[in-house]
């Protein structure tokens, strides 16, 4: 059997795993789309009656995606650690193919997380403008942080898993990508066409293959102690 | 022992011109002799962070703890020298720009370095075991690095309507005559020789610690 | 090249803090024997069979594995042995049989479902494959991890109190395994039971 179609049968093995278990433990992304949905609601009420303009909607929708992406990015790797199941997969996988298996699952979770906040923001706060250029915004900005993110959550994972560290790492990491989603969502929100924004979207497009050429150099390290 | 009593009267030279030799520059007046200090500190800030990612690579090559305690001496003396670049900063902003804050490319790129420093201590408090603690430590510090050319070179290209360029241009491209040039180096040197002084103290304080414990 | 494995371990140092756990073991071994680690609790039998792993740094030392690949560095021969340990644990979701086929998988190995199943009731597993991981008993949860570490036929086995938890017929089943190992391959295994050390320790190597 060629190389390729062994990694290929690894990756897939690895992420059907993830996927059944996070099935089976109904909870934990349940708890995650409960996060989301509170901290819009807190959002929402805050701003009550106000007519916020579209780069304080552009704001307070990234804050939101932000915080609710540090309290579940970092899971992936955390339960592997605390359950000791990470020992198994060192012991019979290769680091390439748990870093891209993990990515993969972080970058699914982001979607489906930011389609739920997309929908919610519309409904609770009444936006206009061009959505369908927002969604691809959000879409791209978040899976810029799954792929940011996924090596500081094995960092993260090995360094006792404190709350407070993911967000405080990934922070610095994601904030030229932060910087240009914001931006890119006003511009959205304010009905603007994708040709006013071509080097945004540039941006956010080739911002997570920077990162993860980067992570797939060092993740090595991290992984093996 | 000479190298130090030189170095501290070179500064105190450095510092003398700075305010008595140096003419004020044209529209800033006297406030423009904060360069002499501010810029040298942001150029320190960054040094210091480069050479603890050289030593990082060279703790991850060689697994010598050596190279990890000279990483974290270098990003020690990088912070102190980042809280002072920024307060520097900022009172400079204020003065020119009339806000202390306004996330203009300089400020953000300096800040983003105050935040990896600091995420970079968080991350070494949590970790106990030594090697292990040295290997995550020397990740995240070359990983969260990449951050920082997207933000200085990359960003501000993008939107240029949003940083009022004229007015930083005002306060960046300072013109300086020969005389302000002359102390503005040698206070870039200075600054640089009082790093590696304190980086080199850093180096033999570990090199007597380990010899104390009998490695 | 040699035709057989032999580690070889010299001087192996590991410091948590100011704790030093283990200070200059060295000892080699090649395939064919088996090795005996003894020593009482906080040893560092663990963590040495950890080192020999390559699942945890060493302060100073080295341990190198010469086998028919050449020289090899023990995070590069982490996935070619078999490890088994109290401190590895099992995802509580999946089913024993869930497990067998993912780490199969992981490993690149073609092995249908009748080979799973076959292995597992080897294991003693044939009655509750099915079931999640999470609701056996320790035993049970020892023969998985047993049944996964010798999945890919390793040449080296690393095991860590691997009878605890077992009842008479899972101790035989251990016996069978390190014999198997052990004609061909490496076995290093730590215990405290006397019965144990007398039984497979051709060396023993006492850390104290």
């Amino acid at each position: 059997m060629d190389k390729l179609s062994c990694v290929w049968i690894s990756l897939v093995a690895l992420l059907r795993k993830d996927f059944v278990e996070e099935l089976r433990a109904k909870y934990a992304m349940g708890s995650l789309l409960m996060f989301a949905l509170v901290t819009l609601t807190v959002v929402s009420f805050a701003v009550g009656a106000f007519h916020p303009d579209a780069a304080i909607h552009a704001a307070l929708l990234w804050i939101t995606v932000f915080f609710t992406g540090m309290s579940g990015l970092g899971r992936g790797f955390v339960k592997e650690e605390e359950a000791r199941t990470a020992v198994l997969l060192r012991l019979a996988a290769t680091p390439d193919t748990v870093f891209a298996g993990k990515l993969l699952f972080n970058a699914a979770v982001m979607i489906a997380v930011t389609t739920l906040i997309y929908a919610m923001y519309i409904v609770l706060m009444g936006i206009s403008g061009s959505l369908l250029l927002l969604y691809a915004v959000m879409l791209l900005g978040t899976l810029g942080m799954a792929c940011g993110t996924t090596l500081l959550a094995a960092v993260v994972a090995q360094a006792g898993n404190q709350a407070m560290l993911l967000p405080v790492m990934a922070l610095p990491v994601l904030m030229p990508l932060l910087m240009v989603a914001v931006n890119a969502s006003r511009i959205a929100l304010e009905g603007g066409a994708p040709g006013e924004m071509l080097g945004l979207l540039a941006f956010l497009a080739s911002f997570p293959v920077v990162i993860v050429a980067v992570s797939l150099l060092l993740f090595e390290y991290v992984w093996h102690n | 022992m000479y190298a130090k009593l030189a170095l501290g009267a070179y500064m105190v030279a450095v510092i003398v011109a700075a305010f008595l030799y140096a003419p004020p520059a044209e529209g800033l007046g006297e406030l423009s002799r904060i360069i002499y200090f501010h810029i040298p500190l942001a150029w320190v800030s960054v040094l210091a962070y480069l050479v603890a990612m050289v030593d990082s690579v060279r703790y991850l090559r060689t697994n010598n703890l050596k190279f990890d305690a000279l990483a974290h001496a270098s990003a020690h003396i990088g912070f102190v020298f980042t809280i002072l670049a920024t307060v520097t900063g900022a009172i400079f902003a204020r003065q020119t720009w009339g806000v202390y804050w306004n996330w203009d490319p300089r400020q953000t790129s300096i800040f983003l370095l105050l935040l990896i420093y600091g995420a970079y201590f968080m991350l070494r408090s949590s970790i106990s075991d030594p090697e292990r603690r040295g290997r995550l430590a020397a990740v995240y510090c070359m990983f969260a690095f990449v951050s920082v050319p997207l933000l200085v070179f990359v960003v501000p290209r993008l939107y240029p309507t949003l940083h009022p360029d004229p007015i930083v241009n005002a306060a960046g491209k300072l013109e300086m005559n020969s005389k302000m040039l002359q102390v503005f180096l040698a206070s870039l040197a200075g600054f640089s020789g009082l790093y590696f002084w304190i980086y080199q103290l850093e180096a033999r304080m570990h090199r007597l610690s380990a010899h104390w414990k009998g490695e | 090249m040699v035709d057989k494995t032999i580690l070889t371990v010299s001087n192996v140092c590991k410091q948590y803090d100011q704790r030093l756990v283990l200070s200059g073991v060295s000892f080699s071994a090649s395939a064919g024997e088996s090795v005996v680690i003894a020593g009482a609790n906080g040893s560092g039998k663990s963590t040495l069979l950890r080192i020999v792993c390559g699942l945890t740094t060493l302060s100073s030392g080295e341990v190198t594995w010469q086998t028919q690949e050449g020289a090899l560095s023990p995070t590069q021969m982490l996935r070619r042995l078999g490890y088994v340990s109290p401190e590895l644990g099992l995802y509580d979701r999946l089913s024993a049989f869930e497990h067998l086929e993912t780490f199969a998988r992981l490993r690149c190995l073609q092995l249908g479902p009748d080979v799973l199943s076959e292995t597992l009731r080897r294991f003693g597993l044939g009655e509750s494959m099915h079931r999640a991981v999470g609701e056996f008993s320790s035993g049970m949860k020892q023969r998985v991890k047993l049944a996964l570490a010798t999945i890919h036929s390793p040449d080296v086995l690393v095991l860590d109190e691997p009878s605890s938890n077992l009842d008479e017929d899972g101790r035989q089943l251990v016996r069978e395994l390190i014999h198997e190992v052990a004609r061909h391959g490496l076995v290093l295994l730590a215990t405290n039971e006397v019965q144990e050390v007398a039984e497979y320790g051709q060396t023993v190597l006492r850390l104290d």
